[in-house]
């Protein structure tokens, strides 16, 4: 399908699957990146909207 | 483990600048909405359009840039200044950048709110501001950054929470994406010209347009959703690995789709193309999101049924989901043929707008006022009732939008057995709309409401309680957590806690596709073929354009004939790129509210177009289109005509110095024989009005391909 449309520009195929090529690279090293991250680590950060520095207005609703 | 956990600092959360972008959102929301039933009510009742400042082409860009700019964007900021704080624990930055941004945000609306309807506009949607409140946008929204930069540098938390990273995107797209589409040449202090002209303005201004729905309208809101929906539901959000992985994919997929709002046009086939792929390929993120939204509330049902915010939450995130799939859909060519310039899109937008916008910042606003006034909702009841108000009004304003879009594109494309079209006058197919416009105007209405009784409750809220201004808490320094964390070198945390290189990633996601869609359209000079016999608009035709510009005329009727035979039949020849070359900016239009112009040249005759804008249904019986009468009043003004023509050279318009130092004088001598033409059918007009100016550029579009 890419083949099509991109014969139309000279010289823009290998533009056009160098920068799709960025993406697969980046998204499968995101995705090797989220694999390996530790369950600690996740719960620890999921946790972050309830952590807000001690909340001393006790006040507070 | 440190001994030094016990040193914490003390500060104070800033609640004062939450409660004046509130305040704001809830203000300008009441009045971007008024302003939208006033539009919708035009559309059927045209006897609303008051004065010249009142018409839908005036206003119609005042309700799209309140909605968009002064609504959700003082709710974004509202959720960004509670949530970054107490996500970095750590006060704002500057009060005073704070408060530079809250007052210049206002100034800027205000500013938009009194040159719209003068008629001061660009006329790229949802850019419509010209160039100095252009100018004042950057400042504010570098003031922004600043600020929130600012803050995630002097944090006390040493990771960025999910929420931040979209704040970080939302940043630094919007900065590029306002650069990029407001390089304008100004010719005076309201009147300015795109430096891009036709395909490459309307590339530039639907990268832009599309791009502003995902980073102004969707990652600040999807921020918000993972700030705000685990502290309404009290859990943490579904998966936090598919945050991450929605985000990336989120920032760098949706900058590639732009051109899916051009499809059938004179755009090269290679742009349309990847703009379709792209935008197929956007529902993975986009329902992500969706998905991590609502399994956040897995099990957690039953407090669906008690919680009426979780009730909004939970109507907003299916209606983003509903409309990221729609979206993706209606870029498919086949459907797209049948949806663009009708009301389908309007229904598509609205549903993301009400649903998506309006009920996170409903939510977030009934959530965080009595937070900040340490006390509780002023009335439960009026809640469920905003609730149920105004999940009718998406019904009623959605539902009868499909059908009319539906309708319209199916009868614009109707043949007869002869081979004619069966609906030949375009009117007969929008006066076949009016109950479904209607239905919508009520649907509108009752959103409204709901949003005035919000406003009530909230302010009576405000009044019961005390605002909080200065919120105490205590944390420790990151210097002390960095120290407890020093053996804790995971490699994979390295970007979480760099917000720099966070901004650059995101900064090379969004480049790399906007490089690849616009680099090609600009250097590749066989992507816009040249057309022999087009010329540049004489001086007349020119201020006759830019009475079509002040109007908004572009609001209900475009200039580009799709290459359909439903289209050439009724229009005339399909529109070519190389037609636009000289026009700065594009007037393609989105909405076909009335007819396609781009072939009215030389259709009708100049008396023709003098009554029909005198009195559009002395002409076309039943027309919902507004008089213009001023426009046989008004004496055009000509003493910037010179200045725009130099403009227009510097832009690459070939206009030689002698056409440009007789300016005047060749308009006043096309005038004069347009006067002569309008009386020989006994119209005395004056060779100086506006309205000659128009009939010579009406007279003038898509006549060039046809001269020999």
């Amino acid at each position: 399908m890419f083949k099509q449309f991109i014969s139309t520009i000279p010289g823009a195929d290998n533009y056009m699957i160098f920068s799709l090529l960025i993406f697969l690279t980046f998204f499968v090293l995101v995705g090797v990146y989220l694999l390996w991250m530790d369950k600690k680590h996740l719960v620890e950060m999921e946790q972050m909207p309830f952590n807000e520095g001690n909340n001393l207005n006790k006040n507070l609703k | 483990m440190s001994t030094k956990t016990t040193s914490l600092e003390q500060f104070y959360y800033d609640n004062k600048i939450v409660r004046n972008f509130s305040l704001a959102t809830i203000l300008w929301g009441v009045i971007g909405m008024t302003v939208g039933v006033i539009i919708a009510t035009q559309l059927f009742a045209p006897s609303w359009n008051l004065t010249q400042y009142g018409t839908f082409g005036r206003l119609r860009p005042l309700h799209t840039n309140a909605v968009i700019f002064a609504f959700v964007g003082n709710a974004i900021f509202a959720g960004v200044y509670y949530s970054l704080q107490r996500l970095l624990k750590a006060r704002m930055y500057s009060d005073f950048l704070s408060n530079f941004h809250f007052w210049g945000w206002q100034l800027i609306i205000v500013a938009a709110a009194i040159t719209l309807p003068l008629g001061i506009t660009t006329s790229h949607e949802y850019a419509e501001l010209e160039w100095p409140i252009d100018i004042a946008i950057t400042l504010v929204w570098v003031a922004f950054g600043i600020n929130m930069f600012g803050t995630i540098f002097k944090r006390r938390e040493r990771h960025l929470y999910v929420a931040i990273w979209f704040y970080i995107a939302t940043f630094i797209t919007v900065a590029v994406l306002h650069l990029t589409n407001s390089m304008q040449l100004p010719i005076s202090l309201f009147k300015s010209y795109y430096v891009y002209a036709g395909v490459q303005d309307a590339l530039i201004q639907w990268w832009y347009g599309h791009n502003a729905v995902a980073f102004f309208l969707t990652t600040p809101f999807l921020g918000m959703m993972y700030y705000f929906l685990p502290k309404m539901a009290n859990r943490p959000v579904y998966s936090y690995r598919l945050s991450i992985l929605h985000f990336w994919a989120l920032i760098f997929i949706y900058i590639w789709a732009g051109p899916h709002h051009l499809l059938y046009s004179s755009l090269p086939d290679w742009a349309q193309s990847l703009g379709v792929v792209f935008s197929i390929m956007l529902i993975a993120p986009s329902w992500g999101g969706m998905i991590n939204g609502l399994l956040t509330l897995r099990g957690a049902w039953d407090q669906v049924r008690e919680n009426t915010l979780l009730k909004f939450m939970v109507v907003g995130i299916t209606s983003y989901g509903m409309a990221t799939f729609e979206g993706p859909m209606l870029s498919l060519k086949n459907i797209n043929a049948i949806a663009h310039f009708t009301d389908w899109i309007v229904a598509h937008v609205h549903v993301g707008a009400l649903g998506w916008n309006g009920f996170l910042t409903f939510a977030m606003l009934y959530w965080l006022v009595p937070r900040i006034f340490q006390t509780n909702l002023y009335s439960e009841k009026l809640v469920k009732t905003h609730f149920w108000i105004g999940t009718i009004g998406i019904a009623f304003y959605a539902i009868p939008m499909y059908i009319s879009g539906f309708t319209q594109g199916m009868m614009w494309k109707q043949f007869t057995a002869e081979g004619t079209l069966q609906y030949g006058n375009f009117l007969d197919t929008t006066l076949q709309l009016l109950p479904m416009h209607m239905m919508r105007a009520l649907g509108g209405t009752l959103y409204l409401t709901g949003a005035i009784l919000m406003a009530y409750n909230l302010f009576k809220t405000m009044a019961q309680g005390t605002l909080l201004a200065n919120e105490k808490a205590e944390a420790a320094p990151l210097a002390i957590i960095e120290e407890k964390h020093e053996s804790d070198g995971h490699w994979h945390r390295w970007i979480e806690k760099r917000p720099i290189q966070l901004l650059v990633a995101s900064l090379v996601m969004i480049l790399v596709g906007s490089l690849v869609e616009l680099v090609p359209t600009f250097m590749v000079k066989s992507n816009v073929p040249t057309i022999e016999s087009v010329k540049p608009y004489s001086s007349l035709e020119l201020e006759g354009r830019d009475i079509y510009i002040r109007e908004g005329c572009v609001s209900c009727h475009s200039q580009l004939v799709r290459p359909f035979r439903s289209e050439t039949e009724r229009y005339g020849e399909f529109s070519k790129s190389g037609e636009f070359v000289y026009d700065h900016p594009f007037l393609w239009g989105s909405k076909r509210t009335g007819p396609d112009l781009h072939r009215e040249g030389g259709k009708y005759p100049d008396s023709w177009h003098y009554h029909h804008m005198r009195e559009p249904s002395s002409m076309s019986p039943g027309s919902i289109m507004p008089n213009y009468a001023w426009l046989l009043e008004q004496t055009l003004n000509t003493s910037q005509t010179k200045d725009k023509l130099a403009a227009m050279k510097k832009l690459g318009v070939p206009y030689s110095t002698d056409e440009i130092a007789n300016a005047v004088k060749d308009l006043n001598t096309q005038a004069k024989a347009i006067q002569a033409n309008l009386a020989s059918e006994k119209i005395k007009v004056s060779q100086d009005k506006e309205i000659i100016a128009l009939i010579a550029y009406l007279q003038r579009l898509g006549t060039d391909i046809s001269k020999k």
